[in-house]
């Protein structure tokens, strides 16, 4: 009786996406890592001891020449790489501590404590990094630890704010406030339900935080107050070199490229896992647009107003989603596309309007609104004057930025091309018989100054002044209160009545459909099982057992049932369609 | 505010059943923000909930359902009035009652998919409902196979992650979740509003086979008015903060007395008070 369909949910499963510039990294710093190993042991004579070979040029003994001190630049600038990781390792395991640690306690603490505290880690976020390590650096004293101590005490900030702002986004989420409700110390919070949610972030900032650490590290060893002789990183190198920089350029140039190898290999693994944790990203853009196949329906039913011939929506992986169905809508008629979820009513519903998303790829053998073929149309005009849209949140529907007139008469100046005036006046003329309260001041009026209702009940007038042939509503009520409900179902039959206009109406609510439409299609999983009259469906006089569940599952207003049908219908050929 | 209670808020409780309500509210009022800001979100609401009953709460948007949930367990603090369960008031009592009360009051909330966490399995999401400290799923497995069996769901099931698992087997498991602590009153909140219909029908029966096995007591937050008459003993209807109406579901559906019952049981498309061509004006205008 359970359900056996196990979905998954889009984001968990996702593959890994490699990325060139992730792999260019790891490659670089695997490289880099290597050398760190095995540098020092190898290289550790040629590039520490003094020989009286001061200052040479490039050599096959020296590939970058000597320093100073007869030194192997090459040696000195390779062996450098394991001190210089340590430390920016180190000071980047601080960061991410202790930034941590704060960002959780302050997560945790009272209101009173927590809103100062957060104002002041914005604070020292907003500082300069540098300049805060400089100054703890010049407090400490020069030397490796210091400059370790400073550039990761001026990373903090930034973990912890990071810490507390993912973990104010994670507390939001049901199962957190569950977990305080079941008696769940705060602590056990943080490391069952907040750490291991915000984990993907804050590794992805650790890579990025440790690029930056070595650079600012360098920079602290070659202004000085970092590593100090005889121990030297890339930075310290680069300081000693700076003063033969005309006489020995390749004094510099060695550490540098080191440098910027290490730094790029980082960036660039940080990068690239940031984008491979982003869900939106790497959407693939399918090359299948809308494949349309020609009409081969000579003979089409003249009394139709909408006809649907063979309609298949095929996604990019190659389901089918619907599946070859047909049906007509004749003019004036109501026709209701009542299914649960995955039936493919919305999909049937878009395709008919043209509004579906490219990947996916929509066939039909017919395609045809009166004497308007959709399958080739390319006229922008004739489909948003012929066809009607009303869509399921009326809250998203409009874009909150702008004022309502402008939105709701776009039609009417861009496509009738109405003079603005006369658009206004014909908006407030339908505004008011939807029933909306003084129109004009509604038209100078934001989105959300309107309530839910009023959204919905203007869209309706919207999608009705350029007079469509056919009104396509998806789920129109559904994110309506019913009283709101009510209203808005008797305006679609006012306009069905008063204009003759023909609806498409799309809905999970059998009342709803039975209610309002003329004629009901029962949709499963992409298929029509069953065209049947609102009158029987209210009588219950249903053929296909698949309905007749449906209407079994329907709690009753008015009948006292002690359990609900759940027998599931399954079609003979559900193995094959599903897997 | 127009809509006063029209009639007594607390059903009287018939001869024979001589205990306290479990769950007494009286005058409760809650106030969100502060200064200029505030809006009062519930006024003077008062409502009873006796052992082993259900107790229906439906209201539109903003009526104030949802705070009043969050006000019971604890989520946000009353401004005036009492909550009083099992006798005890709520906020009158020792820190340690306090914390033991919040376990006895459990609630299911709406969303299957935000309701577990996606990095824990459904065994370490019981074993923490069963001991929020320690969460042992292994320490806790007769008790997690226990309350997965009662949920209909196979043992099994403890080993795997949320998302292998589909919105109606979710909110099993956040059902099963919340009885596994054992709690005196679920309050469930708008549990099969996102549900496709054949699988709203399952969780509904599956909470009416609870019922009769556990003796459950429930109180029932819903904006669908026919699963709520399917569900629930009594009902309280809500209607911008104020109870309107409550009393016995049978009585209230068949005979509402309240104008606002009235036109909310009209609004429901299939009802028999539904008449799509009736000419009735919206409410803003109604009310404008």
């Amino acid at each position: 009786m359970a359900d056996t369909a196990t979905v998954s949910a889009p984001g968990l499963k996702r593959s890994f996406r490699w990325s060139p510039g992730l792999i260019l990294g790891i490659v670089l710093m695997s490289l880099v890592a290597l050398t760190a190993v095995v540098a020092p042991l190898a290289l550790a004579g040629p590039a520490e001891t003094l020989t009286p070979d001061a200052r040479q040029g490039t050599s096959a003994a020296h590939w970058m020449g000597t320093d100073d001190f007869g030194r192997d630049i090459l040696a000195r600038s390779l062996v450098a790489a394991r001190l210089t990781l340590l430390m920016s390792l180190g000071a980047t395991a601080i960061s991410v501590l202790c930034g941590v640690v704060i960002g959780s306690a302050v997560w945790l603490a009272p209101r009173w404590i927590r809103e100062p505290a957060l104002r002041l880690i914005e604070a020292a976020v907003a500082y300069p990094s540098l300049i805060f390590a400089l100054l703890i650096a010049a407090i400490l004293g020069p030397g490796s630890t210091t400059a370790v101590v400073a550039i990761g005490v001026a990373g903090i900030p930034g973990f912890a704010r990071l810490t507390a702002n993912l973990a104010a986004s994670v507390s939001h989420r049901n199962y957190v406030s569950t977990a305080r409700l079941l008696g769940v110390p705060g602590h056990k919070i943080i490391t069952r339900h907040l750490l291991p949610n915000m984990a993907e972030p804050l590794f992805v900032m650790a890579t990025s935080s440790f690029a930056l650490s070595l650079l600012e590290i360098s920079s602290l060893s070659f202004v000085g107050l970092g590593v100090q002789s005889p121990e030297y990183d890339f930075g310290r190198l680069l300081n000693e070199g700076l003063n033969s920089i005309y006489a020995q350029p390749l004094q510099v140039v060695a550490p540098s490229l080191m440098l910027v190898v290490t730094g790029l290999g980082a960036m660039l693994i940080g990068d690239g896992l940031a984008a491979a944790a982003d869900p939106r990203g790497g959407r693939r853009h399918f090359a299948g647009r809308k494949a349309l196949s020609r009409p081969a329906s000579l003979d089409p039913a003249p009394q139709a107003l909408l006809e649907v011939d063979n309609l298949t929506v095929t996604s990019p992986a190659g389901n089918q989603i619907v599946k070859g169905i047909s049906f007509s809508i004749r003019p004036g008629e109501v026709l209701g596309l009542v299914g649960e979820s995955g039936s493919g009513k919305s999909m049937t519903a878009m395709s008919v309007a043209g509004l579906l998303a490219d990947e996916l790829s929509v066939r039909a053998r017919t395609l045809r609104l009166d004497g308007l073929d959709l399958l080739t149309t390319r006229d922008a005009k004739a489909l948003a004057t012929g066809i009607g849209l009303v869509y399921q949140d009326p809250g998203t529907t409009f874009n909150p930025a702008l004022r309502m007139g402008p939105q709701l008469t776009e039609v009417s100046r861009v496509h009738l091309k109405k003079p603005r005036r006369r658009a206004d006046t014909d908006m407030v003329e339908a505004l008011d018989d939807m029933s909306i309260q003084n129109p004009r001041l509604r038209m100078g009026q934001h989105p959300h100054e309107l309530s839910g209702g009023m959204l919905q009940r203007s869209m309706i007038a919207a999608s009705t002044v350029s007079q469509p042939k056919l009104l396509i509503a998806d789920e129109p009520t559904t994110a309506l209160d019913v009283t709101v409900q009510a209203e808005v179902l008797r305006k679609f039959r006012k306009i069905n009545k008063e204009h003759g206009t023909a609806i498409l109406f799309i809905s999970h609510d059998i009342g709803v459909v039975q209610e309002l439409c003329d004629q009901v299609l029962v949709m499963y999983r992409g298929q029509i099982l069953e065209r049947l009259s609102a009158a029987d469906l209210k009588a219950g006089n249903v053929r296909h057992p698949y309905t007749q569940a449906l209407l079994a599952a329907t709690p009753s207003m008015t009948e006292t049932t002690d359990r609900l049908a759940t027998a599931k219908w399954q079609p003979e050929d559900e193995l094959e369609t599903t897997r | 505010m127009t809509h006063q209670t029209a009639t007594p808020a607390a059903p009287q409780a018939p001869a024979g059943s001589t205990d306290c309500p479990m769950l007494s509210v009286q005058d409760l009022t809650v106030v969100l923000g502060s200064g200029a800001r505030s809006a009062t979100i519930l006024k003077k609401v008062s409502l009873d909930v006796r052992r082993g009953r259900t107790v229906g709460l439906v209201g539109e948007s903003g009526s104030g359902k949802s705070t009043l949930a969050r006000t019971l367990v604890g989520a946000l603090p009353p401004s005036s009035g009492r909550i009083v369960f099992n006798g005890a008031e709520v906020g009158r009592m020792t820190r340690a009652h306090t914390r033991k009360l919040r376990r006895q009051v459990q609630l299911i909330p709406q969303d299957p998919y935000s309701s577990l966490n996606p990095r824990r399995t459904i065994g370490q999401a019981l074993a923490e409902a069963i001991d929020p400290l320690r969460a042992d799923p292994v320490r806790e497995r007769f008790r997690i196979s226990h309350w997965l069996a009662k949920v209909s769901l196979d043992p099994e099931a403890a080993g795997r992650y949320p998302h292998e698992f589909s919105g109606g087997q979710r909110q099993r498991i956040a059902i099963a979740r919340a009885l596994a602590v054992e709690p005196e009153l679920v309050i469930a909140d708008e549990i099969t509003s996102a549900l496709d219909l054949t699988t709203q029908a399952e969780i509904l029966n599956l909470l009416a086979d609870l019922r009769r096995e556990l003796g459950l007591t429930m109180l029932f937050i819903s904006h669908n008015l026919a699963v709520v008459r399917h569900v629930s003993d009594e009902v309280v209807v809500l209607y911008r903060g104020d109870v309107v109406e409550s009393g016995n579901v049978d009585r209230v559906y068949a005979a509402p007395e309240h104008p606002y019952t009235r036109r909310l049981l009209d609004s429901v498309p299939g009802g028999p008070g539904f008449n799509i061509d009736a000419d009735l004006e919206p409410a803003d205008r109604a009310a404008g």
